[in-house]
């Protein structure tokens, strides 16, 4: 092998008379020869290869591998030209540190406030009131649509037997439109489960349909003709689900509440048992267990169940009953 | 482009229909229908307006010979080619400013450019509303100054949609024939297209309003999809409203208000319709009430295709799309059959309006195992079905006056419907002291109420004498009140007493 001598001398006439001791030009083209070689050999193996696919262009294969062997060194060259222009210029995104503080002051003056416009609990009383102006009447609906919880709806379906006939289109066509959204689903969730590609893709699609169904039964969508069905069909396809894995939380919460539903309470403990074995926090299962042992009248352990856990006393619906057990139980 | 079916340069009475009669079946376009067979000494026009094309089989009703003209026109077909680029006039900007305070603003008056068709046609043509740099600075400005935080593209293509139809409607008017007397099915579009023509070519224009347009529009923006709302929950006040929604629905109250206020006379159904209109606008002196009426004569001939006894047939003859509450209905089967395992249920209408909801329906009727009890039969010949029918029902949220309840009563099947519309009046009699003594030609329930609505199915089923009664009663009612030679003398009388003379 060449090896380059890269000493530098003082001066340039003592480099040059270097240069030419130690790297001649005969030494160069030598470099050169065995390169090209190299490259001729490299391209021979490869357009030899190459043949097998495509016949017809073999000598353009040897040509094309022979001149990209021989350029690379140049193209190196440019590469690091454009490389160092890149290391120069890159303009990097800016990263936040100490985020944990905010200035204040950099935000606008006018940061948007929300007011409160009916005021505390006031919906029920505002939609249970004929007299109330049917225009504050519409917007209470419009603000509800916005929040569909299992209370809203309530207050929606409740308004279907107005007499005012804005309010009553108004309302029927929002519960129309939430029973129209989950039947689709449903729908949806049906072919895929008939028509399911692999056991996962079916037991993913009968999960979905046992939690649609009870749904429909948590926004009290259907009457009472209906629930009975629809209970059935949760209660179908969370068993099957339950069947291939006995330790999907959800699905032993939702049996438990089936369960529950249908006065079947040993199987209702059972369930919700399993769920807090699965690793499930207690706060989500203690009332339920507690509404389990006061329907069986066993009045005594729901002190116990509720004490077990505090954080459900932060829940406002739970807080008074927690008091009451706490204080009377 | 207008397409003409039939065309003539003198009509006597010019109805403008919106989405009705004759490229859709359904309670409007069925009194249309009745009024150009049985006014036949009257030459009728027709300017249809639809949505576009595509939307539409093509024409359902034999035309009769008095329709002698029939233009339709597509307000929301596609643009094909876009005008060069304009600034727009400057004087007729600030015009668009009054018109846009009219329609922000309740309290002003409307501006008289908006009745001058030279207005649309010349000083403000639609190139320049919709591609000018004027109007794009216009809108630009109401944004920033009404909405600047809902997306702008949303805004802008409000903008446009809203407004494009109404120089569409100015057009019409400019090549519309003679015309002696305007009617109008309808607020809205149409209700707009007929004041604009009244103003324009001075002509009567009369009103008849079925459902109240400006409410049902008011309602189908509320609940819409297509209309999204993007600012953050947290963000948003509790009462606040969609900004969107809010320039649909005071759109059409305002070209409701425009209607009523030029209407010679407007017309409603029933007594509720009308209290309404007067709420929405209507100055309370020019309110009348013509009721629909039904061919007596013709269907109380079914009365001998009647089989012995009483159909455990419920029929309800009505479009299936989701204001007539189809579902309710199914329930209430489920909970009839449990009692009358026979009973059928017989749905007559068309499904194609809303394909998903009757999609929906035919899947509830299958999920609540009463698929064979429940036939969905699409459009059929009601006397064809009348005889066959125990009963006539309608789950509706809504409803005018149905027609379908007076030719049951006609044909001799007792009705159970719901609380909406006239349908009390028309069940337990509500027009004078007379017509409530004669009694109670079916039962109402509440709406969404299948349970209900069940009992009373499984009453009048199993009681064939309670059943009788409300047949008798059905039959005395329609007789009386409801005759078609009463309904169709009193728009006569009208048409006759309104219609402007040919000028010499």
């Amino acid at each position: 092998m060449i090896s380059l001598n890269l000493k530098l001398p003082m001066n340039m006439q003592v480099l040059k008379v270097m240069m030419l001791d130690t790297v001649s030009l005969g030494s160069l083209s030598l470099l050169y020869f065995i390169h090209i070689v190299l490259s001729g050999m490299v391209a021979a193996v490869g357009s030899h290869l190459l043949r097998l696919r495509y016949k017809d262009r073999i000598l353009q294969s040897f040509l094309f591998i022979l001149l990209f062997n021989i350029a690379l060194p140049f193209i190196g060259y440019l590469f690091s030209i454009w490389l160092i222009y890149y290391l120069l210029y890159i303009k990097y995104a800016k990263i936040l540190r100490n985020t944990k503080s905010i200035n204040m002051e950099e935000l606008d003056q006018e940061f948007p406030t929300v007011k409160r416009a009916f005021g505390e609990g006031s919906m029920v009383d505002l939609m249970g009131n004929t007299l109330a102006p049917q225009e504050l009447r519409m917007k209470a609906l419009s603000a509800m649509a916005d929040n569909m919880t299992q209370k809203n709806v309530a207050l929606i379906k409740n308004s279907l037997s107005e007499k005012d006939d804005e309010i009553r289109l108004y309302s029927f066509s929002l519960i129309d439109k939430m029973e129209h959204g989950i039947n689709n689903k449903i729908h949806e969730a049906s072919i895929r489960h008939q028509h399911a590609l692999s056991p996962e893709l079916r037991l993913a699609a009968a999960r979905e349909l046992a939690f649609l169904y009870w749904e429909m039964i948590y926004f009290d969508l259907s009457d009472d003709i209906l629930k009975n069905f629809l209970i059935e069909k949760s209660f179908q396809y969370a068993k099957l689900v339950f069947k291939e894995n006995m330790s999907d939380t959800g699905i032993n919460i939702l049996l438990g509440k089936i369960y529950l539903e249908r006065e079947l309470y040993e199987e209702a403990t059972t369930q919700f048992i399993i769920a807090i074995e699965s690793g499930i926090e207690n706060a989500y299962i203690v009332p339920y267990l507690a509404e389990l042992y006061y329907n069986r009248g066993n009045y005594r352990s729901i002190r116990s169940m509720l004490s077990m856990v505090d954080s459900v006393g932060l829940n406002a619906t739970m807080h008074p009953v927690l008091e009451q057990w706490r204080q009377h139980g | 482009m207008a397409k003409y079916i039939r065309r003539s340069d003198e009509v006597d009475i010019m109805i403008m229909g919106e989405g009705t009669y004759p490229y859709i079946r359904g309670g409007v376009s069925s009194w249309i229908h009745q009024l150009l067979v049985g006014l036949s000494e009257f030459k009728f026009g027709i300017t249809f307006l639809g949505s576009r094309e595509e939307d539409y089989e093509g024409i359902l009703y034999d035309l009769p010979d008095n329709l002698v003209h029939l233009e339709v026109h597509y307000m929301f077909d596609d643009e094909h080619k876009l005008p060069h680029k304009r600034k727009g006039n400057e004087e007729a900007m600030k015009i668009i400013q009054d018109l846009y305070g009219f329609f922000k603003h309740k309290k002003d008056a409307i501006p008289k450019q908006m009745h001058d068709i030279n207005f649309y046609m010349e000083k403000m043509p639609y190139e320049d509303f919709l591609f000018s740099d004027k109007a794009w600075s216009f809108i630009e400005e109401k944004y920033k100054e009404n909405c600047p935080d809902i997306s702008f593209i949303d805004y802008f293509w409000t903008v446009r949609n809203i407004h494009k139809p109404i120089w569409k409607l100015a057009e019409i008017v400019t090549y519309m024939p003679h015309v002696k007397l305007l009617h109008s099915p309808s607020t809205g579009y149409a209700g707009f297209l007929a004041t604009l023509a009244a103003y324009d070519k001075k002509i009567p224009f009369l009103l008849t309003e079925h459902g109240i347009y400006t409410r049902e529009r008011k309602i189908d923006m509320l609940t819409a999809d297509w209309i999204d709302f993007k600012k953050p929950t947290l963000l948003k006040q509790p009462e606040e409203s969609n900004y969107i929604q809010g320039m649909w629905v005071k759109f059409f109250e305002r070209i409701g208000e425009f209607a009523y206020i030029k209407a010679d006379s407007i017309l409603s159904l029933y007594s509720g319709a009308r209290t309404i209109q007067i709420k929405f606008g209507a100055p309370e002196e020019k309110t009348r009430i013509i009721p629909n009426a039904v061919d007596v004569d013709g269907l109380n001939a079914l009365l001998d295709k009647r089989p012995k006894g009483v159909p455990k047939v419920i029929t309800l003859i009505g479009r299936v799309v989701s204001i007539k509450d189809i579902k309710t209905f199914i329930r209430a089967m489920r909970i009839t059959i449990n009692e009358i395992p026979e009973a059928e249920a017989w749905i007559v209408g068309p499904m194609d309006e809303d394909e998903e909801y009757a999609s929906e329906c035919q899947n509830m009727a299958e999920s609540l195992g009463i698929e064979k009890n429940v036939k969905f039969l699409g459009f059929q010949n009601i006397k064809e079905i009348l005889p066959l029918s125990g009963l006539q029902t309608l789950t509706s949220i809504s409803e005018g006056m149905p027609l379908v309840i007076l030719e049951g009563f006609a044909a001799g099947v007792p009705c159970i419907a719901t609380d909406v519309g006239s349908c009390y009046d028309l069940i337990k009699g509500g027009l004078d002291e007379e017509d409530i003594a004669l009694g109670s030609a079916g039962e109402i329930t509440s709406i969404a109420n299948p349970s209900a609505l069940a009992q009373e199915y499984i009453k009048y089923l199993t009681d064939e004498v309670l059943w009788k009664k409300a047949q008798k009663v059905a039959l005395k009612r329609v007789d009386k009140y409801y005759r078609q030679e009463s309904f169709l003398g009193a728009y006569r009388d009208l048409y006759n007493e309104k219609m402007k003379p040919w000028p010499e």
